[in-house]
């Protein structure tokens, strides 16, 4: 007995400080969540926190953009998943930096005399190189917490694309409704006109196809609205309900004054990108774990304690089993580990080189969009205006039909319809260029699905 | 407001100054610049030989100098500014600060001397035409003298050997130059009692031109052959053309030149008249014969005359009813009997301040007044003392009043009729009009069945 309760609490000390280097080791998930939140420089702090599951404030006005991020934030169950998935990647690395538990082994043989044996085997080499499975460890759960914040930072990103489209749609149906009443107005005008006779058959074939063309196009501008608005509610997560109580803003904001500088563009430093720290976390975890599979590699060794009770007598000792590096010295498998490293450390050192590039890629962008948009507001529109109210004068003088002043109609909306479509794109840019800035990697900012 | 600017005192002078030697410059007479485009009283001869003046229609006579027996004159072509109406000022070419240039009125056998400054961007030259001059004074440049280069000054001197109602123009660039207004008109009166040309008591002058003119902008464009949207006596259009303002009885000659691309037949009301001249002369008394309307075909000059006893307000315009409007659309489909009813208000809805016209008719345009293209007259404009008039372009009035003195070319306003000579309307209503039984089935359309010819019918 004495021996047993030795070894029992030689394994509860073992346990117990197993129990606490365990403990330290463990991203659990208020700082997971926390350095995620910071990753990602979210202006609303409560939002990956927050546990009040409210959504209806957020629903009951029309969804700003701000709004829609900290819905699906808050409530996307798609977007829950992936906090829970990487939790559960976590948990996983961080059990792994933990030694194989001790082996308790009972035999009872009964024969001539009843023999009870006890058995307390442990990894040697567990124990040895706990340190370094818990660097390993570390390193893994740090890396699959940069992974799920560059994750989180791609969802941000498609639920700013998603607003704006849905936004901008919605926007530009009201004026493509103008269009096609215009058009219509002018069909049914030659319509009058042919009853009239003041009409050839062929230009009241012509307006009439025109009509029906634009009744066309507005078929296809409705379709594209909802598609549009589709789109957020899948990236927002709303069930169907939700949906259909969803009220967007009536148009997208006001650009800004003046375009981000290329200064506060270039004062992020690039160290602090999220492609290259989790290009770091990786090379990280892969040299740690180099570093771990070389003992292990060709050596493990146990360590058995024994105790023994046939009939009256007793006895006890210890057992050591050592692996043999007869047929695998670990040489392959120290040549992988170096590989892996070696690529990790390549990749870390492209992903440094790419940042530079693709950052003034997405501001060239950005800025472009942002004078586009601008003469398109504020040089373009007011020059249709005039062009639109010139028009009126001419008709008044008789100098134009009052088909002609509806084309000019027609042209002045399809401005407006334009000017939406190039702030449509600026907020686009401005939306990958904040991902871009966080240091997402950059994708297409043309037309999303 | 007739002004006396020296020359070189003017903008641009200096480069009179450098291109014009000093003897020239010495012996140039001041050039006289008009402002104004209302019609200046004629102008009485202080010098020189005697003479009855005419009144050119919102315009004036060029005063001139006497130099040793000659007749001096001095035109300077130059860009001016001219009021086409109220409303609408026109960035013409023309002479002495006014398009047309000003009228030289000359005594037949009169030595005259005529010089010309060119302060135009670009060279020009002067023709008077129809005179008997030497060849090198017909101004047609290249032909028969070298173009007057911008800041030059060019003299032309020959006697007014026939009288008659003639013109000048350039002769250099003419297409661009005239459809700029660059012209004038001359008259040169009989130097002792002829037996084809009378002595009257008023005598009126005017240049038909056009212009194109786009609505919403000031300068014609020259190169336009056919399409011209305002139709002008001396540069002016209803309800910018001064009236004609007689005494009843007076006898009145009216000269009218036409430098326009096209024919107008010039129609009076209320009196007939003989053609009693063109600018090839004095017409015999055997030759005349009376009518209402004279055609004045392109490059023609035409003298009318008649003795004004109808008093009244008596419309004179080209019968051309195009040429009495002002600009308007040429492709506008006629919308008489469309009704738009609801239609109107959804263009409303989408063009704030749209207004349905032509249902109707045009007439309403002359009435609604609604805002138009800056610097544009509206198609059709004018207000009488019994509405609107509907009218623009080439049309005038010929005021005959038993009260107007002689030698008072002022507007004495309408005419006040005696009572019962006025066009009334009928009181009661009228009585139903007998229509012929057919006329009532007029809508049944007539169904015309054609035949096919059908295969296998054997010929």
């Amino acid at each position: 007995m004495y021996g047993l309760a030795k070894q029992a609490r030689c394994l509860t000390l073992v346990s117990a400080f197993g129990l606490m280097l365990g403990g330290c080791a463990h991203l659990d998930r208020a700082t997971l969540l926390e350095h995620t939140q910071r990753d990602l420089a979210l202006s609303h702090p409560a939002s990956l926190t927050d546990t009040s599951s409210d959504i209806n404030p957020l629903l009951a006005r029309p969804l700003d953009r701000a709004a829609a991020e900290r819905l699906m934030l808050l409530h996307s169950p798609a977007l829950r998943a992936l906090i829970r998935q990487a939790e559960a990647d976590i948990a996983q690395s961080a059990a792994s930096g933990r030694p194989a538990n001790p082996v308790l082994g009972f035999t009872r043989l009964t024969g001539p005399e009843v023999e009870i044996e006890r058995a307390l085997s442990i990894g040697l080499f567990d124990l040895l190189t706990w340190p370094q499975r818990q660097r390993v460890s570390t390193a893994a759960q740090q890396q699959q917490q940069l992974q799920l914040s560059m994750t989180l930072l791609s969802e941000l990103r498609a639920v700013r694309l998603a607003w704006v489209d849905a936004v901008a749609a919605q926007q530009q149906l009201s004026y493509a409704e103008d269009v096609a009443e215009s058009a219509a107005i002018a069909g049914d005008l030659a319509d009058k006109m042919q009853k009239a006779g003041s009409i050839s058959a062929l230009d009241l074939a012509r307006q009439r196809a025109f009509a029906a063309e634009a009744a066309n196009r507005l078929t296809e501008a409705r379709l594209h609205t909802q598609q549009q608005r589709e789109r957020l509610i899948r990236q927002l997560g709303l069930n169907d309900e939700q949906a259909a109580s969803l009220a967007l803003p009536e148009q997208l904001p006001d650009l800004p004054a003046t375009a981000r500088s290329a200064e506060q563009i270039n004062q992020r430093v690039k160290e602090q990108r999220l492609d290259v720290r989790l290009a770091r976390a990786a090379l990280a975890t892969a040299a740690a774990e180099q570093s771990l599979s070389l003992p292990e590699s060709y050596t493990r060794a146990e360590l058995t304690l024994h105790a023994k009770r046939t009939g009256p007598e007793r006895s006890q000792g210890w057992e050591l089993g050592v692996a043999l590096p007869v047929f695998d010295t670990g040489e392959l498998t120290r040549q992988g580990m170096d590989a892996r490293t070696q690529a990790a450390a390549l990749q870390l050192d492209a992903t440094l080189r790419r940042a530079g590039s693709s950052l003034r890629s997405q501001y060239g962008d950005y800025l472009t969009r942002f004078d586009i948009a601008r003469r398109q507001r504020s040089t373009l529109l007011p020059l249709r205006e005039q062009i639109a109210h010139e028009n009126l004068l001419r008709y008044n003088g008789m100098l134009i039909s009052v088909f002609e002043l509806l084309d000019s109609a027609r042209e002045q909306i399809n401005t407006v319809i334009d000017t939406i479509e190039a702030e449509r794109r600026f907020w686009q840019a401005d939306a990958a260029l904040e991902s871009e800035l966080l240091g997402a990697p950059t994708l297409s900012t043309g037309d999303q699905p | 407001m007739t002004s006396r600017r020296h020359f070189l005192g003017m903008a641009g002078g200096a480069i009179a100054a450098a291109t014009v030697s000093r003897p020239a410059l010495a012996a140039l007479p001041e050039p006289v610049i008009e402002t104004s485009a209302s019609t200046r009283p004629p102008l009485h001869p202080s010098t020189g030989r005697p003479y009855n003046p005419v009144v050119t229609l919102n315009g004036w006579t060029l005063p001139w100098r006497m130099n040793k027996g000659v007749k001096e004159f001095h035109l300077v072509a130059e860009p001016v500014n001219r009021e086409l109406a109220p409303g609408m000022i026109a960035h013409l070419w023309g002479y002495n600060g006014q398009s047309p240039g000003p009228t030289i009125e000359v005594v037949e056998g009169d030595q005259v001397r005529i010089f010309v400054t060119n302060r135009l961007p670009e060279r020009t030259s002067m023709h008077w035409h129809g005179q008997r001059l030497p060849n090198g004074m017909d101004g047609v440049s290249g032909l028969t003298q070298p173009a007057i280069q911008p800041g030059k000054t060019f003299v032309y001197e020959f006697v007014a050997k026939r009288p008659g109602t003639f013109m000048y123009h350039p002769h250099a660039d003419e297409m661009t130059q005239m459809a700029m207004g660059m012209m004038g008109m001359w008259i040169t009166h009989p130097a002792k009692a002829h037996p084809h040309i009378s002595t009257v008591d008023r005598d009126f002058c005017f240049l038909l031109s056009a212009y194109d003119i786009e609505p919403g902008s000031a300068l014609p464009k020259p190169s336009t052959m056919t399409d011209f949207n305002l139709w002008t006596w001396n540069s002016r259009v209803f309800p910018g053309i001064d009236t004609l303002n007689v005494r009843q009885h007076d006898k009145v000659r009216i000269r009218v030149g036409n430098l326009t691309m096209t024919n107008h037949p010039i129609h009076m009301h209320g009196h007939e008249f003989t053609i009693t001249g063109t600018d090839g002369g004095p017409i015999p008394h055997s030759a005349r014969w009376p009518e209402v309307t004279t055609d004045i075909a392109v490059g023609q000059m035409r003298q009318l005359e008649f003795v004004a006893d109808e008093p009244g307000d008596w419309a004179i315009h080209c019968h051309k009813s195009h040429h009495t409007m002002n600009a308007m659309g040429h492709g506008l489909p006629n919308m008489i009997g469309v009704e738009q009813g609801e239609l109107a208000e959804r263009i409303s809805n989408l063009i704030p301040g749209y207004m349905k016209m032509g249902e109707s008719g045009m007439a309403e345009m002359g009435e609604m007044k609604m805002p138009l293209p800056a610097n544009t007259l509206p198609m059709m404009t004018g207000d009488g003392p019994y509405g609107s008039l509907e009218m623009g372009g080439m049309f005038s009035v010929i005021k005959v009043r038993r009260d107007q003195k002689p030698g008072d070319y002022s507007d004495p306003g309408w005419y006040t009729p005696r009572k019962g000579t006025v066009a009334y309307e009928y009181g009661a209503a009228p009585p139903e009009a007998h229509r012929a039984e057919h006329a009532a089935h007029r809508d049944a359309s007539v169904e015309v069945t054609v035949k096919k010819p059908e295969a296998g019918h054997g010929h």
